[in-house]
């Protein structure tokens, strides 16, 4: 399997990070370093990510086509210019969309069958 | 731009950087340097758990990206198995290993060879005494030159070993 195809199977979840990571660019553009500190504060810290690991999954999602490198820079504001920063690409957002949906519909039976989470 | 000297943990992380396949490197190194000095600035960040955090990089993306430097990235999947796979793998290799070898140890050790394991000489020979049921070391012992009869009027001589010690001076062993 090519690392272009890593994606193609539509219905299997996606991985924790991954997911994390397209819910954070879901909002806005972002660099790395942001990207890393909203998984982490987002997951309530149950996936934290090094810099290794959290371009290694960057990596695989641009290969998969899921987010893309922005070329024109963000608001001048919030601009760095030595960072690069991420953007969803329409796949990632119908990725997402997809995962937000197999979670409801998680919910939704888990709901029906009376199951509760232990805390 | 001015540029400030690098601290010893942005160096030894550069380091690490510098281990990560060429193509990888050549796209996210600095990216990755440039996030580890951000974690190095944040004062909510200890700086323990920055370094757990790259250890684990190293045992999960590390790995990861090599194997995907050597076969393409046909073993990169949508679930983490690979990875966790390799994690597994590396650790079995290092727990097994000792295990391993302390069993073989252990095999030795309960095998006829136990005097040569337990000597302060790994390297001795030793020859089995029949009489006394106990093994020599050769080092002890010394070869000696003994006249032996062959047949009525014909003698020889046979080479013997014999034990030295101080209460045993060597000499040839007298005829049954």
């Amino acid at each position: 399997m090519s690392r272009n195809a890593q994606f193609a199977k539509p219905g299997l979840a996606l991985t924790a990070a991954v997911f994390y990571v397209l819910l954070s660019l879901s909002i806005k553009e972002r660099h790395g370093y942001e990207i890393l500190k909203y998984v982490e504060a987002n997951s309530e810290g149950r996936v934290r990510l090094g810099p290794g690991t959290l371009y290694t999954t960057l990596k695989r999602m641009l290969d998969a086509g899921l987010i893309s490198e922005l070329i024109d820079r963000p608001d001048p504001e919030n601009d760095d210019a030595r960072r690069r920063y991420y953007k969803l690409s329409p796949r990632g957002r119908a990725e997402l969309g997809a995962e937000l949906g197999r979670m409801q519909h998680a919910l939704k039976l888990a709901g029906k069958r009376r199951v509760q989470a232990s805390s | 731009m001015t540029r400030r000297p690098l601290r010893l943990a942005e160096r030894v992380y550069g380091l690490l950087v510098d281990l990560y396949p060429k193509p990888f490197r050549e796209q996210f190194g600095w990216s990755m340097k440039q996030t580890f000095r951000d974690l190095l600035d944040d004062p909510d960040m200890p700086t323990s758990r920055i370094w757990l955090g790259v250890l684990r990089d190293l045992s999960g993306s590390f790995f990861q990206e090599h194997l995907a430097d050597l076969t393409g990235g046909r073993l990169m999947t949508r679930f983490p198995l690979p990875a966790g796979a390799l994690r597994v793998a590396v650790l079995a290799i290092l727990i097994a290993t000792p295990l391993a070898t302390g069993a073989v140890g252990y095999y030795l050790g309960r095998s006829q060879v136990q005097p040569v394991a337990e000597t302060a000489f790994p390297f001795d020979t030793f020859i089995l005494n029949r009489q006394e049921s106990r093994w020599v070391p050769m080092r002890t012992m010394e070869s000696l030159s003994c006249p032996v009869a062959i047949a009525p009027g014909v003698t020889g001589t046979v080479t013997v070993f014999v034990e030295v010690t101080g209460a045993n001076p060597p000499r040839c062993p007298s005829a049954p």
